[in-house]
C-alpha cells in the first residue's frame, strides 16, 4: 500500500515536471518573441505591429504561465521536501524526536493547505461573480447574460461568436457548482486545486513520518528536504560535474542525490 | 486567545513546518477573530497586482531558470579561468578571482547557496594548494556565497521590488555602487592576506591565456553588458530583459557551448529551478494575507509609535533597522524575510523620510550578511556540509568577513547618495526629488495620523506641483500599449475590485 502510494506520487510528480517544462519553455519563447516584435514595431515597421496585434494574448498568457509555474513548482517542492522551513531543531534532534516533529509539522501543514485551498476558491468565485463586458450579451429578456448562455439571436445582435472551447470547459465547471466567467478565471482555478494536492502530499508525508517511529525514526541521511538540503542536492550534482575525478565528491554526490540518482539511472543505465 | 495562537504557530514553525503553511495558518486564524472583515478579501489579493497580476512576477521564474542553467553548465569553470588569467597576478590573486567569480555567479543565481557549491567547490582546493590559510579560504568562499546579491539581475532585488511595489530598474541601479563597495572591501582584505603570506605564489601575467580565456567566455560576459545596456537605454523592459536572459542562456549553453543536453539535462534543470520558484512564490502568496492582517491591525503604526519616543532621525531608524534585520537574516532565508518584513517596514521608513530605494539596498545588504552570521546563517551550513568542516570552524572563519561587510553596510546606510546617485541618473534627474540627507529635526513631532490613510505626502505633492507634467512618463505609458488606446481590462478589474469590497462576503 505504502509502496503503491509512493509510486503514484512519483508518477504525479513526473507529470507535473513535464507540464512545468513545457510551460516554461513556451513562456521563454513567447516572452522573447513579444519583446522582439515590440522593439521592431517601435522602429516603425508596420508588419511587426501586425504580428504584435496577433500576440495580444501574450500578456495574459505570461501572467497565467507564471502562476502555473509557481503552483506546480510548489507542489514539486513538497514532493522533494524542498519547501523553505526553519529546520535548525530538526537538524539537531534525535531520529525519533525528529520523526514526531516532522509528523506534527507536516500534518498541520497539510490540513492548513486544504483550508487555504478552500479560502482561495471562495475568493476566486467571489471575484468571478460579475460578467465582464467582452463575455456579456444582451439576453432575449433584455438582461445581461453570459456569452455561453445567450441565445443565437442575442449573439447575432451583439455581433459576437461563441468561444466553443471555453464554453465547454465552463459547462463542466458549472456542473460541479463553480461559475467561472472568463478563461482567465478558469486558469486561476489551478491555485486551489494545487493547494489540495500539496495538502494531500504533506498529509501523507506527516503520516509517513509517524510510521517510521517503530523503525527508529528519521535518520540523519534521510533528513532530506528544506532549504539546506535543497541546496545540498544541487551541491552534490555540481560537485560531480566540477570534479569528476574526485572520488570523495562522487561518493558524496551519490549519497546526497538519493532519489534523484534512482530516477536518472532508470533513464540512463 | 491571539497570544495562544501566535505561540502555537511559532512552535510549529520551529519544529520545521513549511513557512508557507505557517503564514497561511496565521492569516486564516487571525482573520477568523475579526468580525468586520473576512479572509476572503485578503485571499482575493492573490489574484491582484500584489501577486498574480504583478508584471514583475514573471521575471522570477525566468531569471531563476537562467541561473540554474548556468550553474549546470561549464560557466563556473570558464569564469574562474578568465578571472584567473586577468587578476591572478595581483597579490591575493586567486582570492580576488574567487570574489569576482562568486559575485558574477550570485548575480544570476540569487544567492541561494549554489555559488558556494559551484564556485567554492572549484576554488577551495586551488586556494589550499596555493597555500592560502585554511580559515581564510573557508571564510572567503562562504562570504562569496551571498556576494553579488546587490548587482542586477539578482532575484532578491526583483522580489523586493515586487513586494514593495517599486520600480525594479531603479532598484537595480541603486545596488550597483554599494555592491562595488562590498567587493572592494573584501578584495582589499584578500590582497592584504596575499601580501602578508609571502609563500603564496604569484601568477605571471600571460597575455595569450588572458585573451584566449576571455574569448572562451565571451558569450557569458556579454550577457550582463547587453542586459544593463538595454535596460539603461530603455530598449528592454524588465520582463523582456528576463525573457531575453533566459532565451540567451538557453541558446548559448545548449547550442553554442553544448554543455547542457536539451533532452537529458534540461528537464531536470527546469524541475529544480521551478522547485525553488514554487517554494518562494508559495510563501509570497500565503504571506499576502498574513501581512495584510498585520497592516490592517496597524502594526506598522504601533511600531512607529513605540519607536518615535527614542528614534528621531532617519539615520537612527536605519541603524536600529540594521540590528533588527541582521537578526532576521540569521533566522530566516532572504526570500521569506523580504516577503514578510518589507510590507511592515516600508510605511515606517517612508514616515522617517528614508527613500524606498535606499531602504531596499540597506535591507538586502543586511540580509546578505545575515546569510553568513552565526549561529544559524544558511551559508555556514552549506559550506560546512560541502567542505566537511565543523560548523564552529566556519563561525571563526567568517568573522573578519562579517566585520568588513558590516563596515560596508554602515557606509551604505550612512551615505544615501551611494545608493541614490545612479537611481537619479537613471530617472533623468526629473522624477525624483533631490536627495535629502538632512535628518529630521530633533523633537519634530512625527505625523502618526498620516500613516492611517496611506502616505498623503504633502511635500511630495508640492514638489509635484512645482514640476511640469512629466511628459516622458506619459509617453512611456502610451508606448507601452500602442494598439490599445484604453486599457479596458484594467478598468474593469478596478470596477470588479471596488464592487467586491463593498459587499460583505460570506465564507
Amino acid at each position: 500500500m505504502r509502496e503503491k502510494l509512493r509510486r503514484f506520487d512519483k508518477g504525479v510528480a513526473r507529470g507535473e515536471a513535464a507540464i512545468t517544462t513545457v510551460v516554461l519553455l513556451v513562456l521563454v519563447v513567447v516572452a522573447a518573441a513579444q519583446s522582439l516584435f515590440r522593439n521592431i514595431a517601435d522602429t516603425g515597421a508596420l508588419w511587426a505591429n501586425d504580428v504584435l496585434q496577433e500576440l495580444d494574448w501574450a500578456d495574459s498568457f505570461m501572467e497565467k504561465a507564471t502562476l502555473w509555474l509557481a503552483m506546480f513548482g510548489a507542489s514539486l517542492a513538497t514532493h522533494y521536501h524542498k519547501h523553505i522551513a526553519i529546520d535548525v531543531l530538526a537538524r539537531v534532534a534525535k531520529p525519533k524526536v525528529r520523526a514526531v516533529m516532522r509528523g506534527i509539522a507536516s500534518v498541520f501543514a497539510g490540513v492548513t493547505s486544504f483550508y487555504f485551498a478552500r479560502v482561495v476558491l471562495g475568493a476566486l468565485l467571489a471575484k468571478s461573480v460579475r460578467i465582464p463586458g467582452e463575455y456579456a450579451v444582451l439576453g432575449d429578456d433584455f438582461g445581461t447574460t453570459h456569452i455561453c448562455e445567450g441565445s443565437l439571436a442575442s449573439l447575432e445582435r451583439a455581433d459576437m461568436v461563441r468561444p466553443d472551447l471555453f464554453c465547454g470547459v465552463r459547462s463542466v465547471f458549472d456542473s460541479v457548482g463553480l461559475t467561472i466567467n472568463t478563461p482567465e478565471r478558469a486558469m486561476d482555478l489551478l491555485v486551489p486545486a494545487m493547494f489540495c494536492i500539496i495538502g494531500a502530499r504533506l498529509f501523507a508525508i506527516g503520516v509517513g513520518a509517524f510510521m517510521t517511529i517503530p523503525e527508529g525514526g528519521i535518520r540523519d541521511e534521510e533528513l532530506g528536504g528544506t532549504e539546506k538540503h535543497a541546496v545540498t542536492d544541487e551541491q552534490a550534482e555540481s560537485a560531480k560535474a566540477a570534479a569528476v575525478h574526485d572520488v570523495e565528491d562522487a561518493v558524496e554526490a551519490a549519497r546526497a542525490e538519493g532519489e534523484a540518482t534512482e530516477a536518472d539511472e532508470e533513464e540512463t543505465p | 486567545m491571539s497570544w495562544l495562537i501566535i505561540l502555537l504557530i511559532i512552535a510549529l514553525a520551529m519544529i520545521g513546518a513549511p513557512l508557507f503553511a505557517i503564514f497561511a495558518a496565521a492569516a486564516m486564524l487571525l482573520f477568523m477573530q475579526l468580525t468586520d472583515t473576512s479572509i476572503t478579501g485578503a485571499a482575493a489579493d492573490i489574484f491582484s497586482e500584489k501577486f498574480a497580476e504583478s508584471p514583475l512576477l514573471v521575471t522570477i521564474p525566468l531569471f531563476t531558470f537562467a541561473g540554474y542553467l548556468m550553474a549546470e553548465s561549464g560557466t563556473p569553470q570558464r569564469l574562474v579561468r578568465v578571472s584567473r588569467a586577468w587578476f591572478g597576478w595581483l597579490p591575493g590573486g586567486l582570492a580576488i578571482v574567487c570574489l569576482l567569480a562568486s559575485a558574477f555567479f550570485t548575480t544570476f543565481t540569487g544567492g541561494s547557496g549554489i555559488t558556494i557549491v559551484a564556485i567554492g567547490g572549484l576554488l577551495y582546493p586551488a586556494l589550499i594548494a596555493e597555500r592560502y590559510p585554511e580559515k581564510f579560504s573557508l571564510g572567503l568562499i562562504t562570504s562569496g556565497g551571498s556576494l553579488g546579491l546587490l548587482f542586477p539581475p539578482s532575484l532578491p532585488i526583483v522580489l523586493f521590488a515586487v513586494v514593495a511595489g517599486i520600480e525594479v530598474e531603479k532598484l537595480f541601479a541603486a545596488g550597483i555602487l554599494p555592491g562595488i563597495v562590498t567587493l572592494i572591501a573584501l578584495g582589499s582584505y584578500a590582497a592584504y592576506v596575499g601580501v602578508k603570506n609571502p609563500e603564496i605564489p604569484r601568477q605571471a601575467w600571460d597575455r595569450k591565456e588572458a585573451f584566449s580565456s576571455l574569448w572562451e567566455v565571451k558569450w557569458e560576459l556579454a550577457l550582463p553588458i547587453i542586459l544593463i545596456g538595454a535596460l539603461v537605454a530603455g530598449v528592454l523592459r524588465i520582463h523582456e530583459a528576463a525573457a531575453f536572459t533566459a532565451l540567451y542562456v538557453l541558446v548559448i549553453e545548449v547550442f553554442i557551448y553544448r554543455d547542457v543536453s536539451f533532452r537529458k539535462d534540461l528537464p531536470r534543470i527546469v524541475e529544480e529551478s521551478m522547485t525553488l520558484v514554487g517554494a518562494i512564490l508559495a510563501i509570497l502568496a500565503t504571506a499576502i494575507g498574513f501581512t495584510g492582517y498585520l497592516i490592517q491591525d496597524q502594526l506598522p503604526m504601533k511600531i512607529l509609535e513605540a519607536m518615535s519616543s527614542f528614534i528621531s532621525s532617519p539615520l537612527m531608524f536605519l541603524l536600529v533597522l540594521n540590528v533588527f534585520l541582521l537578526i532576521v537574516g540569521m533566522l530566516m532565508d532572504i526570500f521569506s524575510a523580504v516577503v514578510v518584513v518589507v510590507p511592515l517596514i516600508l510605511p515606517i521608513a517612508r514616515q522617517f523620510g528614508v527613500d524606498d530605494y535606499h531602504l531596499g539596498i540597506t535591507f538586502l545588504l543586511n540580509l546578505e550578511i545575515g546569510y553568513m552570521t552565526p549561529p544559524v546563517g544558511l551559508n555556514l551550513f552549506i559550506a560546512s556540509f560541502r567542505f566537511d568542516k565543523p560548523i564552529t570552524t566556519l563561525y571563526r572563519a567568517v568573522l573578519p568577513f562579517i566585520g568588513l561587510l558590516l563596515v560596508a553596510l554602515l557606509v551604505t546606510t550612512y551615505v544615501p547618495s551611494l545608493s541614490m546617485t545612479l537611481v537619479r541618473a537613471y530617472s533623468d534627474d526629473e522624477e525624483l526629488a533631490p536627495i535629502d540627507d538632512t535628518p529630521i529635526e530633533e523633537g519634530a513631532p512625527l505625523d502618526l495620523d498620516a500613516l492611517d490613510e496611506e502616505p498623503l505626502d504633502l511635500d511630495a505633492m508640492e514638489e509635484d506641483m512645482d514640476e511640469p507634467l512629466d511628459l516622458d512618463a506619459l509617453e512611456d505609458e502610451l508606448e507601452e500599449d500602442p494598439d490599445a488606446p484604453l486599457d479596458l481590462d484594467a478598468l474593469e478589474d478596478e470596477l470588479e475590485d471596488e464592487e467586491f469590497d463593498d459587499e460583505p462576503l460570506e465564507d
